[in-house]
């Protein structure tokens, strides 16, 4: 995978790509840098609102951060974005990942 | 690879662009900013949608509604336009995955995207320094050897299907091997695969075998011979 800085540089080319944002979101994730992967997962769903796996894994990084009251409400509105857009899958792993939560 | 065979899932720009005269006579009927990235605008002539420009691209070549669509504007946003396109899809791949400056511009050149749009894509993202070959070839070779042990000719190989330079090789593959024993690492796969070969093969087909693995594998001849000997030893 790149690394944090490379995607970084890219997102000065390309500020506000949903795509990037969400990539650099993933890779703190992966570095179990939580807090710094929701700020990043937060400026993909602004960036791009449609982008149904941001509220999956937003959720999972608030739920490992111990707080699940806001990843259940991202999985809500993931929920309802996913129905909207017609992701079939997006609209199974939120719905399971939800009953799983709460 | 075949390059013939692959479609690429989005059209590129000039599918749309040929649909219109381009004779001078069609007009530019609208430029709305784009509801999902408000940094591009659409380019509507006459009625149909072009392709997105950049609003740093409407403003250098000052776009404005009702402007006549003559060929030179359309040479100019069509370079445009094939060059974004080709950036765009370069910060994609390299999103999901790492890759060397060489690998980045042959994977857009395949995907469909116009050979100097590539280049110019591949200068751009490395002039602000996000392509970094030697970073790319350590992870490969990293990852490689985390999965199996391997030598150096498998390695070498490997980094140059990824169009990473000798000198990048080299050093690379001198630093992740300076300290391992090849030996050790040669006569662990040779003797994993002994265990797995039934007792009934006769000796000479072990042999065969077990040194097309450590083969592939990228070992050098010598540490192949003395690994394999040593593994079926009690044979």
């Amino acid at each position: 995978m790149p690394s944090i800085a490379q995607l970084e540089k890219l997102l000065a080319l390309e500020p506000g790509d949903a795509f990037l944002l969400y990539g650099i979101a993933q890779e703190h994730a992966k570095a179990n840098d939580h807090a710094k992967a929701v700020e990043y997962f937060e400026q993909a769903i602004e960036a791009d609102p449609d982008y149904t796996y941001a509220y999956f894994h937003i959720a999972r990084s608030l739920e490992s951060l111990d707080r699940n009251a806001e990843a259940i409400a991202y999985l809500e509105t993931g929920h309802t974005v996913a129905i909207r857009v017609g992701d079939a899958q997006g609209i199974s792993e939120i719905s399971g990942y939800l009953d799983g939560l709460r | 690879m075949d390059a013939k065979k692959y479609k690429p899932r989005r059209l590129p720009p000039q599918m749309n662009l040929k649909r219109l005269a381009n004779d001078g006579s069609e007009k530019i009927t609208g430029l709305p900013v784009c509801r999902d990235d408000t940094a591009r605008v659409m380019v509507v002539v006459d009625g149909k949608r072009i392709g997105r420009i950049k609003i740093e691209t409407r403003n250098t070549h000052e776009l404005k509604k009702s402007m006549r669509w003559t060929p030179e504007l359309f040479d100019a946003l069509f370079k445009e336009m094939t060059r974004q396109n080709a950036l765009r899809s370069a910060m994609r791949m390299l999103t999901l995955s790492a890759r060397s400056r060489s690998d980045l511009e042959r994977t857009l050149c395949w995907r469909g995207h116009d050979r100097d749009a590539a280049i110019w894509a591949v200068e751009k993202i490395d002039s602000i320094g996000a392509l970094d070959d030697e970073l790319f070839a350590r992870g490969l070779v990293r990852r490689e050897l985390l999965r199996k042990p391997a030598g150096r000719r498998l390695l070498e190989a490997k980094l140059r299907a990824k169009g990473v330079s000798g000198d990048i090789t080299d050093l690379v593959i001198s630093e992740a091997l300076g300290e391992r024993d090849m030996y050790a690492d040669a006569l662990k796969i040779a003797i994993s695969g002994a265990r797995t070969m039934p007792d009934s093969l006769e000796r000479i087909k072990k042999v065969r075998r077990l040194s097309g693995r450590l083969a592939r594998r990228g070992f050098e001849a010598d540490i192949v011979r003395r690994a394999v000997d040593e593994a079926l030893g009690g044979q």
